[in-house]
């Protein structure tokens, strides 16, 4: 049986977390927010150097950062200016990662804490990263509040591995809007005649893809050396 | 049909009698009158509970939409049960109200507990859980689990916190789940959250008395009796455990009256009416097919077949035609021709002279008549004006 306390046990769950702390940033600087590449790649010493109590157990407490986009990002999220809206605002800002340290079973009140945080300081995205699932009331609590803040929820497990990272995963490229309308000029196509790609699809979830976005999926292709496809994402 | 009958001896149809002599179209009903019919048959009473807006007027892609939108909206609104809001829940996985262990009960001034709670809380909880589904209510008990309480509502404890992934339970000799062990304080308090949750998965409905609308019905579980018995009765008690426990006394009689009443068992034999029953019965069904009630939808349908069956009565056994007759009406004129015959029909194959001359001499009205089908041959060959026609 495992134990807690054991030293072994504690830097197993050490290295998990740091392991899921890279993750998160590559995640993060993925989407297109301002990380310095040191924050992004940093080593297992310095993690533990960092974001361990003395004993060696984890100090979750500790580990949260929160990120701006970029310029890049910004002008990407950004709506093409129109005569009735001639300076549109970014749909995008800073966001807030965090991980839970509760390590029981997470209900509506932990979940509440977290939403009124990111509210409270004016984040527009929060991601909330937990040892254990949801009770399917707090899921809910996510989906009520996502108009006015972008709450996103990963289990650590899930982010072990980076799966932008795997050789059968080809590239995926968010398209702004600017993109999105000139891909439906050029092709004549409605919105619905694109290929879909759910929400819940694990890389539609690692870049946060909202319903309504349409992302350029680029392959290695034996013949054509690369092949663009299009998906929007329901 | 085009051919005119004689006026003299119309036509002796073996086709199906129909009230109307066929004249013309001016016989048939009118779409007004078609209308009114298909009221006629939808409600016997022949007025009309629903006023909606005339749709037959719109094109056809625009009133099927229409249809469709109205379908769901009452789908949405008869059909699909709003989600109990999260308010509910958290108030539900904060309870009960009176934590503090020297609170006493205001009746029994016992303690108050899971098996003794408060009569507000309780009242609370069975006003709220009533419109909880089965799947709502577990989701209760996982978010009181989460802040570490136990799951039956009324229960002030904490959860119990066995280690490891299985246990075996010693009073009967089984294996559980820790994890659903763990749900509660203790087994009384599981048997008591589960009987609730056992009227919900089997909802029997009652009439509210504030508000008259139906609601499930939820009761707590009785609580076994703990009385200090007489010697007599621990007597008694001894000989049967079962039967005293069974027995009733009158002001419990008097409740099960009141709830009997209550309980809204009297859907039914509201309805004497047998046709107004299979009426709700087809319309349960159609309902269900997702056709939604049955009025509405038909009057929806706007231009839609009202199909009536009708039994033709049977007068004795089926008969072959019978060619005998006809037959002999036509040896009358022509009897060359009765050994051509075919069950009372001359196939038109073939020529014969004095039939030509006598198509010649009709003129123009046989080539019109000729122009049409099988079935009014029958009828002309019956009436004695069969012509050749090639």
């Amino acid at each position: 049986m495992e134990d807690d306390s054991s030293p072994t046990s504690a830097s197993k769950e050490v290295s998990r977390l740091w392991r899921a702390w890279r993750t998160v940033h590559e995640m993060v600087q993925d989407r297109g927010y301002e990380l310095a590449e040191d924050e992004v790649k940093i080593s297992l010493e310095r993690f533990k150097a960092e974001y361990t109590n003395e004993d060696g157990t984890p100090n979750r407490a500790k580990l949260q950062f929160s990120a701006r986009p970029s310029e890049a990002m910004i002008k990407k999220f950004t709506a093409p200016p129109t005569p009735s809206n001639p300076n549109p605002v970014p749909e995008c800002g800073t966001i807030w990662v965090e991980f839970c340290t509760e390590k029981g079973s997470i209900g509506v009140s932990v979940m509440k804490k977290f939403v009124t945080h990111c509210s409270d300081n004016k984040f527009k995205a929060g991601i909330f990263i937990t040892a254990v699932p949801l009770s399917a009331q707090a899921r809910k609590v996510m989906s009520v509040t996502s108009q006015y803040t972008q709450v996103e929820c990963f289990l650590e497990e899930d982010l072990l591995v980076n799966i932008t990272h795997h050789e059968l995963v080809p590239k995926h490229v968010l398209l702004s809007k600017e993109e999105k309308a000139a891909l439906l000029k050029r092709y004549r196509l409605k919105e619905t005649q694109l290929p879909r790609i759910l929400s819940k699809d694990p890389i539609a979830r690692y870049l946060g893809l909202k319903r309504g976005q349409v992302v350029k999926i680029i392959r290695v292709s034996e013949t054509a050396g690369r092949y663009a496809s299009y998906r929007l994402c329901v | 049909m085009s051919s005119t009958p004689p006026v003299s001896k119309p036509p002796k149809s073996i086709l199906k009698k129909t009230t109307h002599p066929t004249t013309g179209f001016s016989q048939l009903p009118s779409p007004t009158e078609q209308q009114q019919q298909q009221r006629d048959l939808i409600s016997p009473g022949g007025s009309l509970p629903i006023s909606f807006p005339d749709l037959s007027s719109l094109p056809t892609e625009q009133r099927l939409a229409h249809e469709q939108a109205l379908l769901l909206q009452r789908l949405s609104q008869t059909e699909l049960k709003p989600a109990i809001p999260l308010e509910t829940i958290e108030l539900l996985s904060s309870f009960p109200t009176q934590r503090t262990p020297p609170a006493l009960h205001p009746l029994n001034h016992q303690p108050l507990s899971a098996a003794n709670p408060h009569p507000d809380d309780a009242h609370q909880f069975l006003k709220l859980v009533a419109d909880f589904t089965p799947r709502e209510y577990l989701e209760l008990i996982e978010e009181r689990n989460c802040l570490g309480a136990c799951g039956y509502v009324l229960c002030p404890r904490k959860r119990r916190q066995y280690e490891g992934e299985y246990k075996i339970i010693m009073r009967t000799g089984n294996i559980a789940k820790t994890e659903d062990l763990n749900k509660w304080c203790s087994d009384a308090c599981a048997v008591r959250a589960l009987y609730v949750k056992v009227q919900l998965d089997n909802p029997s409905y009652m009439t509210d008395l504030e508000t008259g609308k139906r609601v499930v019905k939820v009761e707590l579980r009785e609580e076994e009796k703990k009385k200090k018995l007489s010697g007599e009765e621990e007597e008694k008690k001894a000989k049967d455990k079962d039967k005293t426990t069974m027995s009733i006394t009158k002001a419990e009689e008097d409740k099960v009256a009141a709830d009997l009443a209550r309980l809204d068992l009297n859907r039914k034999a509201e309805i004497s009416d047998k046709a107004a029953q299979m009426q709700r019965d087809a319309d349960a069904l159609a309902v269900e097919r997702g056709q939604g009630g049955g009025k509405l939808d038909r009057l929806l349908a706007g231009q839609g077949v009202e199909v009536t069956i009708r039994e033709k009565p049977t007068t004795g056994p089926a008969k072959a035609p019978d060619h005998t007759k006809a037959s002999f009406t036509s040896r009358k004129k022509n009897p060359q021709d009765a050994h051509r015959m075919v069950e009372g029909h001359k196939p038109r194959f073939g020529t014969d002279i004095k039939s030509q001359e006598a198509a010649k001499k009709d003129g123009s009205e046989s080539e019109s008549e000729d122009t049409d089908e099988d079935d009014d041959d029958i009828n002309d060959y019956l009436s004695g004006r069969m012509q050749i026609s090639m």
